[in-house]
């Protein structure tokens, strides 16, 4: 029995000395540990392969980095939100320019400037993108993808209706035209979809409501007073235009109302040929690619777009004949970190001309680098598209105001509000979020 | 079979009919997509029966560390929750205590809370107790989320096993811990049945713990698997979607047969007396 | 005096030998132990904390995540205010009405009674898939039911026009009773089962001898059965009720409480207050309501129970 204590207490030595010794080994090592939140499928592949690839490139430094991957394929944003309300953010996560200013209220973020301002690879950002990552004269995030949204068109289906091809129109009236020729000469189709309803969540305020009221010439919140403007006649007008396609039939409410798993017929209706006409985001065009996940084989001969044109020329905002809306995201670095140069070092690998190429095209959607490779359609793009393209506003109460957007197309499309009315209700909700000293309503003649 | 019994029973069948078509009507969408070569999400015989979604579905995704996950998990919790339920279950019934009623009836209202209620300080807890990214966590959160309804399920089974069997062991020389042994435990069988099988379930079906919880892939439950059918915008793999609905639907089926004898009983005891 | 102080020590002895045995019973309580710890974690602390945030304004994230304050009852005379609060209320009483008491519990108590007296096969497949459906996972009853109720394609749709009949927009039109429908099917399966393990337990002897005095079916159910599985009725109310007011994924999934709130229950209505809005204080001060909303159901209920177990005895 005295033996057996004996013998315990040595391997209990033993293993306490080596125990040591590996944690001491494992010290010497300096290992660094990063921890890096984005959104998982599809992206997840794609961001999993450039980040291995930067731990290879710091082991070659004789660096060795142990990178924690946080990638929830659900709920990303109350994930990311739980984290930091529980004090374990991640170092560097992922995040879309829209939820910036809050992120920055809330005290989570960390601006960049002096380290950007040192950075020699950030003047290869154009303006607009160094913008979208900006809030309160600080900037928070390096952009690495943009988007923008354009009219996508089933040609067969147009000729069928009798619409001249290319059809490139220039204003709502030649939109409705078409629609309305694809309504009685080709009746099993949906002739077009603007996004609506609060199902689609962000997706029908930029993809829609905003693809519209920009065409107006609309401003959502005035930054000279800080107030946000609530009734106007281009909040009218992109109501109006909500009312017409719902009302005259030339869009079918079903397809925005599906459960979540099923939402996007509007995207699977533009491949089937289910839906004449539709405005969506241009990562759909890549997908639509003979071997993309709706690969449609003889796409470049069925399938087309043109930049979505204003109410009419010069009708835009900035006076433009044309509008794109643009979303994106970047990669920032929460404002708890304690490994701060390696957490730059990540973002800036990120952002290489290289790794913004790998994600566009194994991911979709637009460099954000002027010096990053990219593919036809997007040079098209940013020749066409780009110069017209204006973003969301930036501020805290976004979110809530965008949702009220959401519900007010929603009623629209229901048919249980006119557009006035809805816009009546959306400035009442509005009022109700921000404050009636925040708000103010454009006269409408 | 005379016209009479048809004529007295035919309400019953009309009745089994349309019980059977609305019940299992949905899921028989769920097996014929899985094995149609050209799934979609409209109801349809098969022109072509292929096992292909099967096939890909081990060959092509991680669904063995995904299954593994949720066993871990299943198992994990199944097998936390029936230990200490049954270990609280002897004094909640056999020993009077002030204030014991309050404490049963506060167990299942604290479970009344809608998650999104809870999640929050939940997830704070995991935090500070460094349970996060740990299968040990998610187990420990999930088990605790079913003992409320286990513990009344066995406690009742307790009182339901006659004092007078454990008394008469005590004369046979038992102490109170053995006669707990060998009398109380063996008769606890189906207690322990429906307890597991609610556990198994309850774990193996859920969704935001796991994903609260365990974060990295590599610890993804199934569950978690089948949002690969879902690609960039919105496209929908059906046959992946459905095969891995079907093989994740499985063991609790699987589970749900071996415990079947038991649960009558079990359910029985837990309910009649309260 | 001798035998006073033999009294007295037997009092004595006697006193401790009961102390003892308290003693002994009291330290089986430590079995408990392990399970309470757990459950204080992550139940009992959780809707604690719950109740006490509901009378702060902490937020999710922002300034006032760390340094919330005490804002008293602030929270609830805005909830009260709040329309859609009480729009979803009444929801989360409609769903919980229409889908636990009218489907689950009617459908799960006929299936129950009637299984019991059919053969094997009905028992097999009827119940069987009434199983299946409880049994399968939460997200694969969401699938199912998307692509079922789909405006397209879905099966539902399909029927109907088979028989002549428009397409219905499921989700649209009839968005809460789409959700009770489907919170019938999934649940059903967990009275029946409840039932039929109730119904085994009356012994046979009532209704044998129920027979020789000419009763007939349904003298001996109302007679016999009803009386003797009150008890199940109860608890089955019980937790059918808390269950499905707490019900959150599958609505969630399918309407996201819409078209317009009309399919908001309470619990999608918490989560879009907490998450979306980031209000913490705020949407804990909406559970804290469907707490005691519960807990006054539960009382009623168990005012139930007393009074009839005083009758039994």
């Amino acid at each position: 029995m005295v033996r057996y204590t004996r013998l315990l207490k040595l391997v209990f030595c033993f293993t306490m000395i080596t125990l040591a010794l590996g944690l001491g080994v494992v010290a010497a090592q300096d290992t660094q540990t990063l921890t890096v939140s984005f959104p998982g499928d599809p992206r997840s592949e794609t961001v999993n392969a450039l980040i291995d690839a930067f731990v290879e490139m710091k082991a070659e430094a004789g660096v060795t980095v142990e990178v924690v991957i946080n990638e929830p394929t659900e709920g990303y944003t109350d994930q990311l939100l739980l984290d930091f309300s529980a004090g374990v953010g991640p170092d560097v996560f992922s995040v879309s320019a829209d939820f910036l200013p809050d992120l920055v209220g809330s005290e989570v973020i960390r601006p960049l400037d002096e380290l950007l301002g040192a950075w020699a690879g950030w003047a290869n950002f154009p303006q607009g993108m160094q913008e979208m990552s900006a809030y309160n004269d600080a900037t928070y995030a390096v952009m690495y993808n943009t988007d923008t949204r354009v009219l996508f068109y089933r040609a067969d289906v147009l000729e069928q209706a009798g619409v001249e091809l290319p059809f490139e129109p220039t204003s709502w009236e030649e939109i409705f035209a078409a629609a309305e020729m694809i309504r009685q000469n080709v009746p099993d189709v949906i002739p077009m979809e603007v996004q609506a309803g609060t199902i689609w969540g962000e997706g029908t305020t930029i993809d829609g409501f905003f693809m519209l009221f920009r065409g107006a010439g609309g401003t959502l919140f005035d930054t000279s007073d800080n107030t946000w403007i609530v009734e106007s006649p281009a909040m009218l007008d992109a109501f109006s235009f909500y009312e017409r396609m719902f009302g005259d039939d030339l869009s079918a409410a079903e397809p925005f109302m599906e459960p979540e798993p099923w939402v996007f017929f509007l995207q699977e209706g533009l491949a089937n040929g289910d839906v004449g006409m539709a405005v969506v985001v241009n990562v759909v065009w890549g997908l639509y690619a003979p071997d993309g996940a709706w690969g449609i084989e003889n796409r470049d001969e069925v399938l087309s777009w043109a930049p979505m044109p204003a109410r009419e020329p010069g009708a835009g905002i900035n006076n433009w004949d044309f509008v794109g809306m643009g979303g994106g995201w970047g990669w920032a670095m929460s404002s708890t970190t304690d490994n701060e140069d390696l957490a730059w070092e990540f973002i800036q690998f990120m952002s290489s001309p290289d790794s913004i190429a790998t994600y566009a095209e194994g991911v979709g959607g637009i460099p954000t680098r002027v010096d990053a490779p990219t593919d036809a359609f997007n040079e098209t793009l940013a020749a066409e598209v780009l110069p017209f393209q204006s973003f969301r506003p930036a501020h805290p109460d976004y979110p809530r105001v965008s949702e009220q957007i959401q519900i007010a197309t929603e009623r629209i499309m229901l048919g249980e509000a006119t557009a006035a009315e809805a816009m009546t209700l959306f400035a009442e909700a509005v009022e109700a979020i921000v404050g009636a000293e925040n708000v103010k309503r454009l006269p409408i003649e | 079979m005379s016209s009479s019994w048809w004529a007295r029973h035919s309400s019953t069948f009309v009745f089994f009919a349309i019980i059977l078509f609305l019940f299992f009507g949905p899921i028989s969408w769920l097996l014929l997509a899985s094995i149609n070569a050209e799934p979609g999400s409209a109801w349809q015989v098969p022109q072509q029966i292929t096992l292909n979604h099967y096939i890909e579905l081990f060959q092509e995704s991680e669904i063995v560390l995904w299954l593994r996950n949720s066993f871990i998990l299943g198992i994990g919790t199944m097998a936390v929750t029936i230990v200490l339920s049954t270990l609280a279950a002897y004094p909640l019934s056999r020993v009077p205590f002030r204030g014991k009623s309050v404490l049963m009836y506060t167990l299942l209202l604290a479970r009344v809370l809608p998650i999104t209620a809870v999640i929050i300080p939940i997830f704070s807890i995991s935090v500070r107790f460094g349970l996060v990214n740990r299968f040990e966590g998610a187990i420990l959160i999930l088990s605790a989320m079913q003992l409320p309804i286990s513990l009344w399920i066995m406690k009742g089974f307790v009182d339901s096993i006659p004092i007078e069997l454990e008394e008469s062991a005590w004369l046979d020389g038992c102490n109170r811990m053995q006669g707990l042994i060998r009398v109380v435990f063996p008769l606890m069988a189906p207690g322990v049945a429906v307890t597991g099988l609610f556990a198994f379930l309850a774990a193996w079906g859920d969704f935001l713990i796991p994903l609260v919880i365990l974060r990295s892939p590599t610890n993804f439950p199934i569950a978690m698997g089948l949002y690969r059918a879902f690609g960039n915008q919105g496209s929908v793999d059906f046959g992946f979607l459905t095969a891995l609905a079907v093989i994740y639907s499985l063991p609790s089926i699987f589970l749900y047969l071996v415990a079947r004898q038991w649960l009558v009983k079990g359910m029985t005891a837990g309910s009649v007396k309260m | 005096m001798a035998a006073i102080r033999v009294d007295a020590q037997a009092i004595h002895v006697l006193n401790w030998t009961i102390t003892r045995r308290r003693w002994n019973e009291l330290s089986l309580l430590v079995f408990m132990l392990p399970a309470m710890l757990l459950v204080l974690a992550f139940v009992i602390i959780p809707a604690a904390w719950a109740i006490y945030i509901s009378f702060t304004n902490q937020a999710l994230i922002g300034p006032n995540a760390q340094n919330f304050s005490f804002v008293g009852l602030e929270n609830y005379t805005r909830l009260f205010a709040d329309d859609e609060f009480w729009n979803s209320l009444t929801i989360s009483f409609i769903f919980v009405f229409g889908s636990a008491f009218l489907g689950q519990f009617l459908i799960g108590f006929a299936l129950a009674v009637l299984l019991k007296s059919s053969g094997l096969l009905s028992r097999g497949i009827v119940g069987g898939s009434v199983l299946l459906a409880w049994v399968i996972p939460e997200i694969v009853a969401v699938y199912i039911w998307a692509s079922v109720l789909n405006f397209q394609s879905g099966s539902a749709n399909q029927i109907l026009l088979l028989l002549g009949l428009e397409r219905q927009r499921w989700l649209i039109d009839t968005p809460l009773l789409s959700i009770i429908l489907v919170n019938i099917w999934r649940g059903t399966a967990f009275t029946m089962l409840l039932f039929s393990a109730a119904l085994e337990a009356v012994p046979k002897v009532l209704y044998d001898a129920a027979a020789v005095d000419g009763a007939n079916a349904w003298q001996k159910f109302t007679r016999i059965t009803l009386p003797l599985i009150r008890y199940t009725i109860l608890l089955d109310f019980i937790l059918i009720t808390m269950g499905t007011f707490s019900v959150f994924g599958i609505v969630f999934a399918m309407t996201g409480g819409g078209p317009l709130g009309r399919s908001e229950v309470i619990g999608v209505y918490i989560y879009r207050v907490a998450f979306e809005y980031r209000e913490i204080g705020f949407g804990s001060a909406a559970s804290v309501v469907m707490l005691v909303i519960n807990l006054a159901l539960a009382l009623v209920y168990l005012r139930f129970i007393r009074v009839e177990w005083s009758e039994a005895r």
